[in-house]
């Protein structure tokens, strides 16, 4: 039981971040699209720019893979025995 | 000279967003790992490789990040970087999945702070390129 709770907890966790992920690069690829088209000249600029936000976007979603990660392969195993 | 080798520095920066990438990060890793080498092996290898798993999937999304320029290309761009951010937080699960499948013992304090200091890292470098490219205009 306390197995199958650590990995839905695992599953919330990447799941969860991942989303996060999607909704961020989808609105951020969209502002580019509409940037971008708005302004040719500043594209390269903007690319920049979307380059910085993912970073900052996706920091929390990957130490939520790191700590998912972890409950899948290092809590879980000790739990069955 | 000083003003021709800033300018040099920028445009290398500017061609190739990879390997300036890969030289600052790969520097930051040893540094790092040569900095915990005092609190023991362990302790050394479990930074290097949290290091190690935030630095190559991030190389794979900087280079699909810059794998096309020019605001005609917008679409491409948009693309291009969610297939790079879709390998990099799969390479991610794949790359702590093998640390703590196969590695024993790991210390998690280093592992998750190593891990942790190349994605502030990674910011600051973020943060140079968007420069570079903003003052390439």
């Amino acid at each position: 039981m306390a197995q199958a709770l650590v990995y839905i907890a695992a599953a919330l966790l990447i799941g969860l971040g991942a989303l996060g992920t999607a909704i961020g690069f989808g609105t951020l690829g969209g502002k580019l699209l509409e940037g971008s088209a708005r302004q040719p000249e500043q594209g390269p600029a903007l690319q920049g720019k979307m380059f910085l936000m993912a970073g900052l976007l996706d920091a929390v979603p990957m130490i939520g893979v790191g700590i998912g990660m972890y409950l899948i392969f290092a809590v879980a195993p000790g739990l069955a025995a | 000279m000083p003003i021709r080798m800033a300018g040099s520095k920028a445009q290398m920066t500017l061609r190739s967003p990879l390997r300036y990438s890969l030289t600052v990060q790969l520097a930051a890793v040893a540094v790092l790992t040569l900095l915990t080498l005092p609190f023991g092996k362990v302790a050394a290898l479990s930074t290097m490789l949290g290091a190690l798993v935030y630095v190559l999937p991030n190389l794979y999304f900087t280079h699909y990040a810059f794998r096309f320029r020019g605001a005609e290309r917008a679409m491409w761009i948009r693309q291009s970087f969610l297939w790079g951010e879709m390998g990099k937080l799969s390479l991610t699960a794949v790359g702590f999945a093998l640390i703590f499948r196969f590695m024993e013992p790991v210390s998690l304090y280093f592992l998750f702070a190593a891990f942790v200091l190349m994605i502030v890292l990674q910011w600051w470098l973020a943060q140079r390129l968007a420069n570079a490219l903003a003052t390439a205009e």
